[in-house]
């Protein structure tokens, strides 16, 4: 007791800071997700009971989606994991030209709206699809469904996996293989018996990740699900749309849970099994496959589905400008028009809650890490816990559980900005945390030590010391909160009103409304504004570089 | 101005994984003078760097104080303590070049710029460092990086520094330039400093006085001479160079001198504080025996090496293998392997412990 006494004697600013960062989490993650158990349990009329998951749980429509969601998240995550590994074993293992091209592809749907790919799913292969109706001259082709679904998130996702993927292939030590070649295997019997063996770990973890995404994935299965219910549309529906609260937040319970085993599994079992060990420095050089067949046929392959994925999100800011697709293939501006006029209040309301929200999630997320790498204090352990926990939470749980938590007093908040800011930052401050402990993990402690022994307070350490070492994890955080900021969907479409706005919402409805030309200028208004932020927080960073000559 | 350090009873207590408290320091007392270079020496793990941690303010202490000049410090935080420290890894701040982190302190102080950047000029002087002024710590050399953190501690002219094993990244030849240039501008500037190190060459050839520490506690304080010739324990004494050791019982005294019976005959060792019947164990240095012609029951040579400057030997002597060092060898006075040797003791450079 004295000893944590003398502690708050030396830092007083620290435990304060760590009060706030507490409560901050309690209130917007720990409270909510506390709400959506309770309500799971009590009816609308207040009787308590497991009718929720009785219904969730005894084969009717919640059940369907439950399956239905599964079933999905498992072909996707296969289908991307094989192609991801694909892509990242030539990226590995074969000297083939355009490897920038397909390190841009991996980079595309990280910054890209959910909506780009299942738009051009529409164009391409709906009912008035360029390929089906122009290219096979096919009548109601029907591209809603689960082979839609396969497809576009297949597309969206299979990048995060080839991102895991290549990063453990080339972190292999060649010097096995070639023990292997050395020992009289073949390419082939080497690629069986050593090369695959030990990318195992990295498959399943690929594979776990994908398939998390596809089972929170709310953007596409809104677009182009069609009959092929799922669970964060279910979730969804029954928040919103038939205020079965009740319903809504069991079937928010057993996603929850689901995703939060499959991060256990991917932290602590997949973890555990990796056998490489990650120096950070690639070990030796590859000899590169340089010819033959294999060469050729991986080569094709990787380059069909750069085409693909290209053509894909080219095709939204061409159907922008086409009056009625498929039908009235006249050019215009008309979209433009309508979002300019309609829609000015949706761009401006998600621009301005996402740059409140940016800072916020940048800073509160090195904050977090610096107490989580560098501090010992009562509840640390809770912290690491409920901030990491939030990777794994769905944004429709997150979305669900604002509902429940924040539309009453003490904290009425529905309607308000600051619910809307608060999804943003609880949604995006995890990838800050991760890399801001990444990036600490990397200096030597005694460097902030030094600056301690040099007669610097605990914020001057911080300010002076920490933040500039950290500056690019930091930038590359608020980068990556405005991005998803922006481009977020599944928890805000819970909290949106007639005060606020946004874009992603304006481009589900006009979905639904059938309007596909404005849905694309929306989506390419929104790609477009994500591109000059990105230039202008990379001149930033290089201004401030400029001025602090970063080694 | 230098600072005496002054501990008193101090002790750190660490939880372990089974949550249980195990003291890494305890009971430790010491007195640093004004201007004086003191050394904690002592292997890896008994205590040195939680101790020298503690003096900086980076520890909270279990129990005990510590005190600079008169003044208590132990409530002072470690951002407010007058003394400065020489990380083990330099802990220079990548993100500045030399001039910048050699003025971080002297910021924070808020010091006007002129006195700021004479006093920078005047210890850029100081440790050479004028032509690398502008360099980031990357583009630096290990010396290089030494010298700016020395040179970062110094300008803050402080009442004591601080090292902790500042010379083990460098190269063997480096240490022992830098060795003598720490000493050096130590004496030059008349600072208090501690240093905490585990390689006894260092310590001896450095220090005004040694701390000899194991296993939490200290063993010995003494000049390096004294840790050298009369250490207090075994410890020290196989701590500090090479020793052989031979039990003996004391017979009585003569002339002031010593008498003890061991397996080799009587010695005759000056050294008082010990009475007839004593069990004792006497300390001999390889330097402090001389061989000769002998009979096989007497000793055998196991191992000759010529050094040099020396001939080291290991001779198999009462049922213990002993260390032997003679000086200046040459070929016809040299014993191979195998041969059998008899002990001469130097009486004057033997001790008992
Ligand atoms: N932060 C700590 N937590 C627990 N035990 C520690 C900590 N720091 C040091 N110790 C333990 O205290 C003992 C002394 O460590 P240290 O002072 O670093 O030794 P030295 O510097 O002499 O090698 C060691 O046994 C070490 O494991
Ligand atoms: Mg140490």
């Amino acid at each position: 007791m004295s000893a944590m006494f003398k502690r708050f004697k030396r830092e007083p600013l620290l435990p304060i800071l760590i009060v706030l960062v507490m409560l901050c989490l309690l209130v917007f993650i720990v409270y909510p997700l506390f709400q959506i158990a309770k309500s799971s349990f009590v009816g609308s009329t207040g009787e308590v009971g497991l009718q929720g998951y009785q219904r969730v749980l005894s084969g009717g429509g919640l059940f369907h989606a439950l399956v239905n969601s599964l079933v999905l998240a498992v072909l996707t995550a296969t289908l991307s994991t094989v192609i991801a590994y694909v892509f990242a074993y030539t990226f590995a293992y074969v000297k083939v030209p355009f490897k920038k091209l397909f390190n841009g592809i991996a980079i595309l749907p990280v910054i890209s709206p959910p909506f780009v790919i299942a738009l051009s799913a529409m164009l391409l292969l709906g009912k008035q699809g360029l390929i089906t109706k122009n290219l096979l001259g096919l009548e109601n082709a029907n591209i809603y469904g689960l082979h839609g679904l396969v497809l576009v998130q297949t597309l969206s996702f299979f990048p995060i996996a080839f991102l895991t993927l290549s990063g453990l292939l080339r972190s292999i030590s060649p010097s096995l293989e070639e023990a292997s070649q050395n020992m009289g295997a073949s390419r082939l019997k080497t690629f069986i018996s050593v090369t695959l063996p030990l990318s195992v770990p990295g498959i399943a973890n690929a594979f776990l990740l994908v398939f998390v995404q596809s089972l929170a994935d709310f953007g596409n299965p809104m677009t182009i699900g069609g009959n092929y219910s799922t669970v964060a549309r279910e979730i969804y529906l029954q928040a919103v749309g038939s205020y079965n609260l009740q319903a809504g937040a069991a079937l928010a319970m057993v996603l929850l849970t689901v995703t939060i085993i499959v991060y256990i599994l991917q932290n602590f079992w997949v973890g555990k099994k990796s056998y490489v060990t990650v120096t950070g420095k690639p070990t030796g050089q590859r000899r590169m496959i340089e010819s033959g067949a294999i060469k050729h046929g991986l080569f094709t392959f990787c380059m069909i589905m750069s085409f693909v994925v290209i053509a894909f999100y080219a095709l939204v800011p061409i159907g922008s400008f086409i009056k009625l697709w498929g039908i009235n293939n006249s050019l215009t501006l008309d979209h433009y028009k309508y979002v300019f006029s309609i829609g000015q209040k949706a761009i401006k309301d998600t621009l301005t809650l996402a740059i409140v929200a940016t800072p916020i999630a940048g800073l509160l997320g090195m904050i977090i890490a610096f107490l989580i790498v560098r501090k010992r204090f009562f509840g640390k352990r809770a912290l690491e816990v409920i901030s990491m926990l939030s990777i794994a939470v769905p944004g429709t749980v997150i979305g669900i559980g604002y509902i429940l938590a924040f539309n009453k007093a003490p904290l009425a908040l529905t309607g308000t900005g600051i619910i809307i800011v608060a999804a943003f930052v609880v949604r995006s401050m995890p990838v800050g945390i991760r890399s801001g402990v990444a990036a600490l993990q990397q200096i030597d402690p005694s460097i902030e030590e030094a600056a301690t022994n040099l007669g610097a307070s605990g914020s001057k350490v911080f300010t002076s010391v920490v933040l500039p070492l950290i500056k690019s994890a930091f930038f590359s955080g608020l980068v990556n909160s405005f991005v998803k900021s922006m481009t977020a969907m599944s928890a805000v479409i819970f909290l949106i009103s007639a005060k606020y706005n946004l874009i992603t919402a304006s481009i589900l409805a006009q979905v639904e409304a059938g309007r596909i030309g404005v849905a694309s200028a929306y989506c390419t208004i929104l790609i477009l504004i994500m591109i000059v932020a990105l230039i202008l927080l990379n001149l930033l960073v290089r201004w401030m570089g400029g001025k602090e000559r970063s080694a | 101005m230098a600072k005496s350090v002054t501990l008193k009873n101090i002790s750190k207590a660490f939880m372990n994984d089974r949550g249980e408290k195990s003291y890494a320091v305890s009971g430790v007392n010491l007195e640093i003078g004004e201007g004086e270079f003191v050394t904690l020496l002592g292997p890896s793990g008994c205590g040195k760097t939680t101790t020298l941690r503690m003096i900086a303010g980076f520890e909270d202490i279990t129990e005990g104080h510590i005190y600079f000049g008169n003044e208590a410090v132990d409530q002072i935080p470690p951002n407010r303590r007058d003394c400065t420290m020489v990380f083990q890894s330099y802990a220079l701040f990548p993100h500045l070049n030399v001039f910048d982190n050699i003025a971080y302190g002297l910021k924070i102080k808020k010091m006007g710029k002129s006195e700021m950047i004479s006093k920078i000029e005047s210890v850029l002087d100081i440790m050479n460092l004028q032509d690398y002024r502008d360099r980031m710590p990357n583009q630096l050399s290990g010396g290089q990086q030494q010298r700016v953190a020395l040179a970062r501690a110094l300008v803050m002219e402080p009442g004591v520094l601080l090292f902790d094993e500042p010379l083990s990244n460098l190269d063997a030849k480096l240490r022992l330039v830098m060795r003598d240039e720490i000493r050096r501008i130590q004496q030059q500037i008349g600072i208090t400093a501690v240093y905490v190190t585990h390689d006894q060459s260092e310590a001896m050839s450095m220090s005004d006085k040694v701390i000899v520490m194991n296993k939490g506690k200290i063993e010995q304080v003494g000049t390096p001479m004294e840790i050298y010739q009369r250490p207090k324990s075994k410890f020290v004494a196989d701590f500090i160079g090479t020793a052989n050791f031979l039990e003996g019982t004391v017979k009585g005294t003569e002339d002031g001198r010593l008498l003890v019976e061991t397996a080799s005959g009587v010695l005759r060792i000056r050294r008082d504080g010990f009475k007839a019947g004593d069990r004792v164990t006497v300390v001999i240095r390889p330097e402090a025996v001389t061989l000769a012609k002998g009979t096989s029951h007497q000793g055998i040579v196991q191992k000759s090496v010529f050094m040099g400057q020396t001939q080291e030997y290991e001779v198999l002597f009462e049922g213990q293998m002993f260390q032997i060092t003679e000086h200046n060898p040459i070929q016809e006075k040299v014993y191979s392997v195998g041969s059998s040797v008899s002990l001469q003791f130097a009486e004057d450079a033997l001790h008992v412990i």
